[in-house]
């Protein structure tokens, strides 16, 4: 995809003023082209399926907390579906890539444990 | 609940839920370097792991969560709060800590999430502070939002 710089966009509207009386298709043409290249890049947005997925919840806990205003959302009409936006839960997705492999198995309820030794050791020392 | 949430190899696990959810956002989550570093140690002395990879592990949640100082714990009061155990002091403190941050003081409920149910005692709210599990927390989290629906 090619970026216009604005002498560029500057050059196209001064062309589309040109060509407005002589070929008004191709300048209304032009116009929206213009706008097009303006409009900042679209952030991915997620349907609440998808955000369920990624948080491990229900659709309709996804949809309580972005009604809650907890998730950010929005709707890409007003009456159109609630979506997510991707970035948004960007960070948990890096949370999930990083997978640490203990040498000793440990059942959760032996964590508990774990850190409660640790902490008193830490606070004799 | 941070070191569960570290090791466990699935993402549907209580712990692992409640971490991502501070990291999507969904609730302010506090820590301190204490807990930051009882969590690291732990991690790398008792279960072999490595700085960086702990670390790795946890930067978005790092980079999420308020770190605040816990209050100073000189105060008797508190001391009666954890049964006695000087241990517990510095958690519990940065908890309160919470209570007096200029951006989280107003919010209406506070919670210490420990899944250690001998030492924090799930639904006792000493100085405001409610001590829950995390699977309470999680609980309070789904509720939470459907409570606030019409």
């Amino acid at each position: 995809m090619t970026t216009l710089t604005s002498a560029d966009i500057a050059e196209l509207e001064t062309l589309a003023q040109e060509v407005k009386a002589s070929r008004p298709h191709a300048a209304r043409l032009l116009r929206r082209l213009l706008r097009s290249a303006a409009r900042p890049a679209q952030e991915t947005l997620l349907t609440t399926t998808e955000a369920a997925r990624i948080l491990g919840v229900s659709d309709q806990t996804v949809r309580n907390w972005a009604d809650s205003g907890w998730l950010p959302s929005r709707r890409l009409h007003r009456l159109g579906r609630r979506m997510i936006p991707e970035s948004a839960l960007r960070s948990v997705e890096a949370f999930d890539q990083v997978r640490l492999t203990p040498k000793k198995a440990l059942a959760e309820e032996d964590a508990v444990e774990l850190v409660r030794r640790h902490r008193r050791e830490r606070a004799r020392s | 609940m941070l070191v569960p949430a570290a090791i466990a190899a699935r993402n549907d696990t209580i712990n692992v839920k409640v971490v991502r959810a501070a990291i999507a956002g969904l609730y302010e989550c506090v820590l301190s370097e204490y807990i930051k570093d009882e969590t690291r140690e732990t991690l790398q002395e008792d279960l072999g792991l490595e700085i960086g990879e702990i670390d790795a592990r946890f930067a978005p949640l790092w980079a999420k969560a308020r770190v605040l100082t816990p209050v100073p714990f000189d105060d008797p009061q508190l001391l009666k709060v954890v049964k006695g155990d000087r241990a517990d002091l510095p958690v519990f403190a940065t908890g309160l800590a919470a209570q007096t941050d200029p951006l989280l003081g107003p919010l209406p409920t506070k919670f210490l999430v420990s899944n250690n149910s001998t030492d924090f005692t799930p639904g006792w709210k000493p100085f405001g502070l409610h001590f829950v599990t995390a699977q309470q927390f999680w609980h309070q989290l789904e509720r939470g939002a459907k409570a606030k629906m019409p």
